[in-house]
């Protein structure tokens, strides 16, 4: 995985990020006044697009966004803001998975991005968002971070992003799995998932102490 | 003096009739209902709507034996199969419409591909997934508007494509158009020979063309009465509905197998073009075939934490000096089933949506977690809630 | 450049929809189409809770639903003394040009019973769907879909001055009100009136299903006051 903060200049806050070949620019303004149709009375507002590699949006990029908002809502410390409106937009450079089938990659890069961006627009959160895809194959093993041959060939696919309070993974907050699989499949998607996002979060630390230090 | 006496309000607590609560607190009308142990819908915490399933209901069709039906010349052309559903106050009416496309990515295995490995690629379990179709939904949920499409349908319409397409219900084998071929006989009469038997598939061999065609389908699902949310509603709707397809037979014109057109293209190159009409036997059809094992049925839960202070009964015993504190302090966190209503769907930020097989194999799972902590206990339960409804569900359907 | 709706899953572009032979009829009988005479329908209001009124009207291959949103405000930003009605008809069935044509025809009819001036400032939005099967054509139906408004309308409480209904003869949809007195529209779907003694003719038969359909609804919304007493 690679990120590099503060890649945007005009916006608050923005994140380059990749993993395999996938490969996201997240940017971050806010906050900001809203439109008059956007205005929440008692908190911030969100607003969030996502642009595809090639081609213009469909239902499928709409089915990403209300993802991705389902997972940033509760990071952010809505109330702070009353009145004001935190948008992000979400530019794709490369899908790394064949975009008739699958959205999981871009899901996942889009929420870590998001959470890079989110910490470099210096927005209050009330935890950081990380996530990770996990596939199971025929043969039932775990494969984590998958490329596309993966996908293709997986008897599930699963998207698993916790929220990090105080340094922990703490609350499920998405699972997004399709395939076929059982329960004992979810719980060790979910186990698995843990260890790998825990393992995330300690990049994240890394990444934003040395960039504090250089600062 | 007056003024002054004026001017001391004398502060009465407002009460509200339930109904008007629930409409400018629906969080706190919630939570009321709940420590009552009961729903704003009267519903208990795991109780499900009553679920009513018509297939064929809206394109009507006279059956006849075996698996082919007799569509009335004058209608039904376009519905190739249809779903009424209805969840407690909300109707789901989905109908399935068909379209022919032609195949050019086929590749040159697939050519040779002959049929005695059709009919194991059904039943077997495939992972490629390049090996299985979806239909492609249209989702309108109808609430008094016109204009564009929201948010809310283009999500589901997406969610419902892509869980139909990854629970691998649908094989790209059994949309494969099997085209016959209709002859004129030397007596003038019109006959349709399909290659169904040994012999007539060495006529229609010899005559179709080598071009392949699948079928493609489209689903329109129209939301009636919206009271909550309903991708499953949409998505039982829709398995439904497929259950109920019959796929025209298709056939192509003796006349036109054989159709050649040359085309001058800019004065320079002579290009050969072929154009075959595919019609649909208005006669005869067969069922769509179906991964049986791999029907599934969706279910929604929510989980909130109820909250203490909304207690009535602690209300009620505030005067009790006897009442411990700490006991009506503690947090419980409570999984409802079916999600339903204004107050539920504002309230409610932890949702689970769970698509199982009534076998116990899941298709489709997502997990929101925005609100109440979501523990294993809690999944555990509405994972064994979700195969008791898929279970319910499919008999439903069958029923039908 | 992708011309398709972004908005929507409509599948690949190159799709043809499936084409069936043209039925050739092979006897002369079946050119000649007997159309179905009036069936009285099922008849089921108050069904769907995200609107003010609704109705469903139900024969055997026809149902009919309509639903009233309204009085509601408008967006319009002019004072407007009267109330807007608009009606949206939906269906698979008949073009669009068509079916535009009898939405303006019913807004011209309802606006004739509807009591306008008690809602200023306010829009009515009626919404018809018809899930039918093409038996004939629209002119057939038009009773139905105006049984349905009506009941509609009652059923979200909005004022109307009458219970008006509709008959059906001979290509003639004839919408009336005040038991018979009065035509308040008149729907014809192709060919010209040839003389007035048989549009007199079929003038009388739609006045008696009109009288048959108002005696439908009036017991039809008796038996719900009814049931409502005694629950």
């Amino acid at each position: 995985m690679n990120t590099r903060t503060g890649y945007l200049e005009n916006v608050d806050g923005s994140c380059l990020y990749s993993l395999n070949s996938t490969k996201v620019i997240a940017a971050v303004t806010g906050p900001v006044e809203p439109k008059a149709r956007q205005e929440l009375p008692t908190q911030l507002a969100l607003e969030i697009n996502i642009r595809p590699a090639c081609g213009v949006p469909t239902t499928r990029e709409v089915n990403i966004q209300d993802k991705v908002r389902a997972v940033i809502t509760p990071t952010l410390a809505l109330y702070k803001y009353p009145r004001q409106l935190c948008q992000i937009t979400l530019q794709l450079l490369q899908a790394g998975e064949t975009e008739s089938y699958f959205h999981e990659l871009e899901l996942v890069a889009c929420v870590n991005s998001t959470t890079y961006a989110l910490v470099d627009s210096g927005i209050a959160l009330k935890g950081i968002a990380l996530g990770t895809t996990i596939v199971i194959t025929e043969g039932n093993k775990l494969i984590t971070e998958p490329t596309d041959e993966n996908l293709k060939n997986a008897k599930s696919t699963h998207v698993v992003v916790y929220m990090i309070e105080n340094s922990k993974p703490t609350n499920l907050l998405l699972m997004d799995s399709y395939g076929d699989f059982d329960q004992n499949d979810v719980f060790k998607v979910l186990e698995q998932s843990e260890i790998k996002i825990n393992e995330l979060n300690k990049n994240f630390r890394e990444y934003m102490k040395t960039k504090l230090n250089n600062l | 003096m007056t003024d002054v006496e004026e001017s001391t309000v004398e502060v009465h607590p407002v009460s509200f009739p339930p109904e008007i609560l629930a409409r400018i607190s629906p969080d706190l009308s919630l939570q009321r209902h709940l420590s009552l142990g009961f729903r704003p819908s009267s519903r208990g915490f795991e109780e499900f709507r009553d679920i009513t399933i018509n297939t064929g209901d809206v394109t009507r069709r006279i059956q006849s034996d075996d698996n082919s039906v007799k569509i009335p010349p004058n209608n039904g052309k376009q519905g190739l199969g249809s779903c009424v559903l209805k969840q407690g106050d909300v109707f789901v009416i989905t109908q399935i419409t068909g379209g022919i496309i032609e195949d050019i990515t086929l590749s040159k295995n697939d050519m040779e591909l002959e049929d005695d490995t059709e009919l194991l690629e059904i039943t077997k379990e495939h992972s490629d997934i390049t090996k299985y179709s979806s239909v492609y939904p249209v989702v309108e949920i109808n609430r008094g508007r016109m204009g564009a499409c929201t948010d809310e349908e283009m999500t589901i319409s997406q969610r419902l494509y892509d869980s139909l397409l990854h629970s691998h219900i649908l094989t790209q084998d059994v949309l494969r158009v099997e085209p016959g071929v209709r002859i004129t006989n030397e007596d003038g009469s019109v006959s349709i020979i399909y290659p169904d038997t040994k012999e007539n598939k060495e006529i229609t061999n010899a005559l179709k063309p080598k071009k392949k065609w699948s079928y493609v389908l489209y689903a329109k699902i129209e939301v009636f009465g919206r009271t909550g949310p309903v991708y499953d509603m949409c998505w039982n709707s829709l398995i439904a509905a497929l259950q109920s397809v019959k796929l025209p037979r298709t056939f192509i014109d003796e006349r036109a197998t054989d159709l050649k057109m040359t085309v001058r293209a800019r004065g320079r190159n002579a290009v050969v073009m072929e154009t075959y009409n595919l019609l649909c036997d208005p006669n005869e059809s067969t069922n769509l075939q179906l991964r049986e094992n791999s029907i599934s049925y969706a279910s929604t839960y929510g989980i909130i934490d109820l909250d203490p202070e909304a207690d009535i009964t602690n209300l009620e015993n505030n005067d009790d000096v006897d009442e411990p504190m700490d006991e009506g302090l503690e947090t419980k966190t409570v999984l409802l089933a079916d999600i339903d209503g204004e107050a539920e769907e504002t309230s409610i930020k932890s949702t689970i949506s769970i698509t199982a097989c009534p076998n116990g194999r899941f298709k489709q799972f997502s997990v929101v977690g925005g609100g109440a902590k979501i523990t294993k206990e809690l999944l555990m339960r509405s994972i064994t809630l979700s195969k008791q409804r898929s279970r319910d569900i499919t008999l439903k359907v069958q029923t039908v | 450049m992708n011309v398709q709706d972004r908005r929507r899953i409509l599948g690949p572009i190159e799709a043809k929809p499936l084409a069936f032979p043209e039925t050739k009829s092979t006897s002369n009988e079946e050119t000649t189409v007997v159309l179905p005479e009036f069936q009285a329908p099922s008849i089921q209001t108050n069904l769907l809770k995200n609107c003010n009124g609704s109705c469903i009207i139900e024969n055997e291959n026809t149902s009919i639903l309509s639903s009233i949103y309204g009085p509601r405000s408008t967006r319009s930003n002019l004072f407007e003394s009267r109330c807007l009605i608009n009606v949206t008809i939906k269906s698979a069935v008949f073009p669009t040009s068509e079916l535009k044509e009898l939405s303006s025809f019913l807004i011209n009819v309802l606006e004739s019973f509807v009591c306008l001036e008690l809602y200023p400032k306010a829009g009515i939005d009626v919404f018809i769907n018809l899930n039918i099967e093409q038996v004939s054509d629209l002119s057939w139906y038009i009773p139905y879909i105006m049984m349905s408004i009506v009941l509609g309308l009652v059923d979200a409480g909005i004022e109307i001055s009458d219970l008006p209904g509709c008959g059906f003869n001979d290509n003639n949809a004839i919408c009336f009100t005040k038991n018979g007195s009065e035509v308040i529209g008149i729907w014809r779907d192709k060919g010209d009136i040839k003389d007035e003694s048989s549009f007199g003719d079929s003038l009388d038969i739609c006045k008696d299903q009109y009288l048959q359909i108002k005696g439908l609804m009036a017991s039809y919304l008796l038996s719900k006051l009814d049931d409502d007493k005694s629950t």
